[in-house]
């Protein structure tokens, strides 16, 4: 993975956390500063070390860290200075996800041998999504069911989602109908 | 084959197109330019709506047909629209399927486009994308320059404060270090039972050991810290070679040791000062360490490809105590002096080859060792220097003749406002049958200086009232106003960093000497004195 993902990371820590805990994280994760420059591309491990590394550190369930990760990432993105590119992929839900996958191949053009994950939407209404997730990665189901929670943040948008693992994709729905609760 | 294109089909295709009646009125629009400049340029004149870039003689839409060029228009109303396609004649109509175009426009106007306004066939906006993630690698490719900026900074600011602190201990060490080193030797020259000449040579030994180790550390610290400036002069190879092996021949001789010199001649531009001190180590190092046999050095000159340049490599050959892998692998690092049982035996820094090492890759050059335990070392460093044309050698006795240079007439003023060391200068000078006049800050030299009529001046730096520097400056001036013989100035001083020593210069003093005073290095300064070496003097005026 390419390390815009290790700087988003660190800066979802460094938020929740601080800098005492991400120096705790970095040691632990053998992640040197050159790790966090996000045009250069690292083998998948490197970014398993760090997330295996705040996960033990945190001691939050892997499932839950991946969700929160996922969530974060899209803020992560939309606040830094890829949220030009996030603007230009849509103004609703359903155009940025039917775009993400031609967001993705801009990417890759400028990030050679990045392997981006697929998202289809299958099917989109007032009241639910269907969008099909294809990625080389396995286990990353909770990471994605963050991005499209973080997607919905973004447009002010409500729903629950849920996914079903299938062998060579996993089917995520949407259902809109359900409202937030207001805190 | 023909195919039709319903209106949804066009505005999924081209986006951004532009249907043209022959009176050149917009008829309709792809869902990209409707949104991009508005619904209102249906039923405009399309010359009036944009400009027409090429083809640029363009008077009427219908004409579109009879070119083959590229179309290339630019709306005439904000957004600055740019537009790139074809256009096609059909029946009544013109269909101009044209697609963005990124470039030229403000960074505003790519904020406004979107996916939607591009043709899933057009890779525009993957050019798009690539230019966004470019302008983030670059922010963040200066964010991290200024980073690095800032710690260069910081790490400068930390490097000089650490050059000051060891300047300032450099002094203070050294001043006391010449009372003690001092009255050693005036000591050493009283008589002693044998229980007070051990214990005054465990004395010296110790203080020599001391002051050893603070020129090395400042050395090293300099060297590392980029503060060390390499001299350009030019100097004789072959001088430089026996010079050094000079100083090492009588310790060899004391160890019944043999000591070959074969070097190569020429004349060199560059730090001869900085060659000879690596040279000295490696010969120094190859002496301690050999208890049988002797020390060679072999000295060659190579051609470069830069026919200006020359490689000069120096081979010091022992037949020593030698060194196993392991103490080899360290060797060049900095305080590594092999095992302890090493430096218990042998003493020493553990810093002379580190500095070595550096000063040879200041110089072009490198340095390397090769030993087998028990047969000896052989340490080669080479560097890279320019060769200076032929020239006819210069007369290479004053060395030799110095010695026998009576210096006893000389008349000798000296700045020094520390007790004890004028104690020590006095002691030294008196071993010459020499008197010396003592000042006590830079206005007394001065008077004196003016009054008398001096050989030498031994000037010391800090002084109260007025200091060694701004004293010599004076008394440059006033050699000038009063058309006076240039008399020899030189400090005295525990401040000797490169840049402090080329500052004394600067300011006219034509050498340093180190405090604690070296008799040696006293010595010579004076028979250079007494035989013209610097000026002519007074005595050899008669």
């Amino acid at each position: 993975m390419y390390g815009m993902i290790h700087q988003a990371a660190r800066r979802m820590v460094l938020e929740i956390a601080g800098e005492d805990d991400w120096s705790a994280i970095v040691s632990k994760s053998g992640l040197s500063e050159r790790h966090f420059v996000s045009g250069l591309s690292f083998d998948d491990e490197t970014t398993f070390a760090l997330i295996g590394a705040i996960q033990e550190h945190t001691k939050i369930p892997l499932d839950e860290l991946l969700k929160s990760f996922g969530e974060y990432w899209i803020k992560y993105a939309s606040e830094t200075s890829y949220g030009g590119m996030m603007k230009m992929a849509g103004n609703d839900l359903v155009s940025l996800l039917s775009n993400l996958d031609r967001m993705h191949v801009g990417i890759a053009a400028q990030m050679p041998g990045a392997s981006m994950p697929s998202f289809e939407v299958l099917d989109a209404s007032d009241t639910q999504i269907k969008i099909r997730y294809r990625s080389e990665r396995d286990g990353l189901e909770a990471f994605v069911v963050g991005l499209l929670q973080g997607l919905l943040n973004r447009f002010n948008d409500f729903g629950e989602i849920r996914y079903v693992i299938n062998a060579d994709f996993s089917d995520f729905t949407i259902d809109r109908s359900v409202e937030k609760v207001p805190a | 084959m023909t195919i039709n294109l319903s209106d949804i089909e066009l505005d999924r295709l081209y986006p951004a197109y532009l249907r043209v009646g022959i009176d050149n009125r917009i008829l309709s629009v792809g869902p990209s330019i409707a949104r991009l400049l508005g619904a209102e340029i249906i039923g405009q004149d399309v010359f009036e709506a944009f400009e027409f870039k090429r083809p640029s003689r363009l008077t009427t839409i219908a004409a579109i047909g009879h070119t083959r060029q590229e179309l290339l228009i630019k709306s005439n109303q904000d957004p600055d629209v740019l537009l790139r396609g074809i256009g096609l004649v059909r029946d009544d109509q013109v269909l101009l399927l044209v697609g963005h175009v990124i470039g030229g426009q403000d960074e505003a106007f790519a904020s406004t486009l979107n996916f939607s306004d591009f043709s899933p066939t057009d890779s525009t906006l993957d050019l798009l994308l690539v230019r966004e993630l470019n302008q983030n690698l670059l922010s963040e490719a200066q964010a991290i320059s200024e980073e690095l900026d800032e710690k260069r900074l910081a790490a400068e600011s930390a490097s000089k404060a650490k050059s000051d602190f060891l300047a300032t201990v450099s002094h203070e060490i050294r001043t006391p270090l010449n009372g003690v080193l001092g009255m050693a030797n005036y000591l050493w020259e009283t008589k002693l039972n044998p229980e007070q000449e051990n214990a005054l040579r465990i004395l010296k030994d110790s203080g020599e050991g001391l002051l050893s180790l603070l020129n090395e550390v400042l050395d090293l610290s300099k060297i590392e810290a980029g503060k060390t400036e390499l001299r350009n002069e030019d100097f004789e190879l072959a001088d430089l070679v026996h010079g050094a092996a000079d100083l090492f021949e009588m310790k060899a001789r004391e160890q019944g040791l043999y000591c070959s010199v074969s070097t190569a001649e020429g004349r060199f531009h560059g730090d001869a000062g900085r060659l000879r001190q690596v040279l000295s180590n490696l010969v120094f190092n190859a002496i301690k360490f050999t208890q049988s046999g002797g020390v060679s050095i072999q000295v060659t000159v190579e051609q470069e490809h830069d026919p200006a340049l020359r490689l000069i490599k120096f081979v010091v050959t022992d037949t020593g105590i030698g060194m196993d892998q392991s103490t080899l692998d360290g060797l060049f690092d900095a305080f590594y002096q092999g095992d302890a049982s090493v430096t218990r035996r042998f003493g020493g820094t553990g810093l002379g080859l580190a500095i070595s090492r550096q000063l040879a890759e200041m110089m072009g050059g490198d340095i390397s060792a090769a030993s087998v335990v028990g047969e000896g070392a052989t340490f080669t460093f080479y560097v890279r220097l320019p060769l200076l044309p032929n020239q006819v050698p210069e007369e290479r006795t004053a060395d030799i003749s110095l010695r026998a240079v009576d210096v006893s007439a000389l008349k000798i003023l000296a700045a020094e406002d520390n007790k004890t060391n004028q104690f020590v200068l006095r002691n030294y000078l008196e071993r010459f049958d020499l008197e010396v006049t003592i000042a006590e800050n830079g206005h007394d030299v001065v008077r004196l200086w003016r009054d008398g009529n001096y050989d030498l001046i031994l000037m010391d730096i800090r002084m109260p009232g007025m200091g060694g520097e701004e004293a010599t400056e004076l008394i440059r001036s006033y050699e000038v106003t009063e058309q006076r013989q240039r008399t020899p100035i030189i400090a005295l001083t525990a401040n000797m960093m490169r840049e402090q020593v080329d500052e004394y210069e600067r300011v006219g003093m034509d050498e340093a000497m180190a405090k604690p005073m070296d008799i040696g290095a006293l010595e010579n300064v004076l028979r250079r004195v007494a035989s013209g070496g610097f000026y002519s003097p007074s005595v050899s005026d008669g």
